[in-house]
Formats: structure tokens, C-alpha cells, sequence
């Protein structure tokens, strides 16, 4: 550790722009705790939450403004829970939605049953407090409404895999993985049925896939 | 969600994670949500240990002090605590089943 320079991992790493990034306090104030515990050697770390500077027209706040569409624009995109339900081919990574158990019948999953190996719900919604550890994403998204009321678990691994798209560049979804992953830990046991409505709005737009 | 003394903690074995530092600070990007994290070196030497193997609390204070040359304690301990937390809540770490 302490290597200057760009440690390559297969990957290149995205760009910082400061002037989207949101800090968790104002920069000067941040800074200057960071330095004030680093100096004493206790650990600190500061959060930068990312935003294309393009994003806001497709966010909620924005489709209500009416900004979400002007001429000459791309309109703001979403893909439904039985969307990404149906085609796990179109997973982004590093989301995985596991293998069919009983077998492939063309491209559809018989009897929607997929194996334990997905990427698990509670792995990247780390808040969690609805499902079981090992429940999957896709496990998640074809629960029926007792185990998953309101479908808000299925609307929010939704809206995450649209995000995850939008990151590609495949999808103009308003809202990053970490947006998506923020809300749902912050919302979900207070106000279940809203966040699954807001979900539900980003998710029901137009599916570019 | 806080952790505690007999929890062993890892890095969150399904995403990846991208590094880059500068002198004595270090930038971390999570593939899974997308955030990018700024450590000072004694969080990211911490993080570093549990990406390497899991542990708990105490065994985590012992090889940050040893590691980071930081003065072992409780000041160390209860700071180191809350960073644990910090990283579950950001989905960097995760805890490892018995």
C-alpha cells in the first residue's frame, strides 16, 4: 500500500468531478476533520456520492418540474421488476441474477425458479430488514405480494439494475446504484408503500432494452 | 448498524473495489453502489486488512497498530468501531457467517 498512481484491477476507474460529487458536510469542515483525525492516526473516511451532471432532468424532482423532456433530448428511460425479471441476460454487471433451477425453455426461466447464486438482495441493500440473508435479487423480484409487500423489494432491485445501466451509458435513468441503495436503506421500513411509488414511477418510464 | 466485539468482518465478497492514492490518502470506488470513499491511511490500511482476510474488532486493532503504525488503545478501538459501521452501512464490508 502507498503505491502513487492508478492501481489497475481490469478496470479503469471512473472520473471524480468535484463539482458533481455531494459531500456529507460543506468541504471546508470535512477537510478540516479529515486532517484533525488523520494527524492523531485514528481511521476517517468521507463519502463522495456521484452524480452525472445530467442526471437531475430524470429524477423525480425533475419529471415534476416538467424538465424531464425538451426537444432534441433523450427521454428519461426505466425498465419494469417483469422486465429484468425475464432477462437475466441483460443483468449489468456486477449484478448477477444466478442461474434457472429447472432448466431453460429458449430464453425463459421455468417456473421462474433461480438458484441461490445470484448476487443477494441484502449484499448491496445493506439496510435491509424485510428478507432473509440469502434471498437473491431475482429470487426477490418474483416473490409474490405476501412475501414482498407492495412488490417494494421488487421495484427496488428495479430501479437499482436501471441505475446500474444508466452508469454504462445504456439508459437515461436520473438516479445512480448508490441513490437507489441510499433510499431504500433509509425508507424502507418508515415509509414502504411511497418509496415503492416513487420506485415504481422512475421504473415504469420507457425500457430502451 | 453498529458492530461489535465478536463479529468477524470482511470486504464485501461480490463487488470489487478500485484504488488510487495520493501521499497518505487514498480514494476507494465500489462497483456496487457506485460511491466513491476518501480514507485517510489508517482507514485504508484497516480496509486493506479485511480485504486481505476477515477479522474482528480486537484482532483488527492489533494488525492496524502493528500495520499502520497508530497507537493501539481505546481510542484506536472505539474509532475503529465506528469505521466498521461506517463501511457495512456503505456495503464495503460484510459480516462473515459462523
Amino acid at each position: 500500500m502507498g503505491n502513487k498512481g492508478r492501481e489497475r484491477n481490469g478496470e479503469a476507474l471512473p472520473s471524480l468531478n468535484e463539482e458533481q460529487a455531494h459531500r456529507d458536510s460543506p468541504p471546508d469542515e470535512g477537510r478540516r476533520r479529515f486532517a484533525k483525525a488523520g494527524a492523531a492516526g485514528l481511521p476517517v473516511m468521507l463519502t463522495l456520492a456521484s452524480r452525472p451532471v445530467w442526471a437531475h432532468r430524470c429524477t423525480i424532482s425533475g419529471m415534476i418540474s416538467g424538465n424531464d423532456s425538451s426537444p432534441g433530448e433523450l427521454p428519461c428511460e426505466g425498465c419494469t421488476p417483469g422486465y429484468w425479471g425475464q432477462h437475466p441476460e441483460e443483468w449489468p454487471d456486477p449484478y448477477s441474477a444466478g442461474d434457472c433451477k429447472q432448466g431453460w425453455s429458449g430464453n425463459h426461466c421455468a417456473s421462474n425458479d433461480y438458484d441461490d447464486n445470484g448476487t443477494k438482495f441484502k449484499q448491496v441493500f445493506t439496510g435491509d430488514t424485510r428478507f432473509g440473508e440469502d434471498l437473491t435479487m431475482m429470487q426477490v423480484i418474483h416473490l409474490g405480494g405476501n412475501e414482498d409487500p407492495y412488490q417494494l423489494g421488487a421495484h427496488a432491485v428495479a430501479a437499482l439494475l436501471n441505475a446500474a445501466k444508466a452508469m454504462g451509458g445504456d439508459m437515461n435513468f436520473g438516479y445512480t446504484p448508490g441513490d437507489i441503495i441510499d433510499l431504500y436503506n433509509a425508507h424502507h421500513a418508515t415509509s414502504p408503500e411511497e418509496l415503492k411509488n416513487s420506485f415504481q414511477m422512475l421504473n415504469e418510464r420507457s425500457c430502451p432494452l | 448498524m453498529a458492530s461489535d466485539d465478536h463479529s468477524t468482518w470482511r470486504v464485501n465478497a461480490g463487488f470489487e473495489l478500485h484504488w488510487r492514492s495520493w501521499g497518505d490518502e487514498y480514494v476507494v470506488y465500489h462497483s456496487g453502489s457506485g460511491h466513491t470513499h476518501l480514507l485517510n491511511h489508517t482507514a485504508a490500511t484497516a480496509l486493506r486488512i479485511l480485504q486481505q482476510t476477515p477479522a474482528a474488532l480486537p484482532e483488527l486493532c492489533e494488525r492496524l497498530a502493528s500495520e499502520a503504525g497508530v497507537e493501539a488503545g481505546g481510542d484506536l478501538s472505539g474509532a475503529l468501531e465506528e469505521l466498521l459501521a461506517d463501511f457495512a452501512r456503505q456495503g464495503l464490508i460484510e459480516r462473515v457467517s459462523p
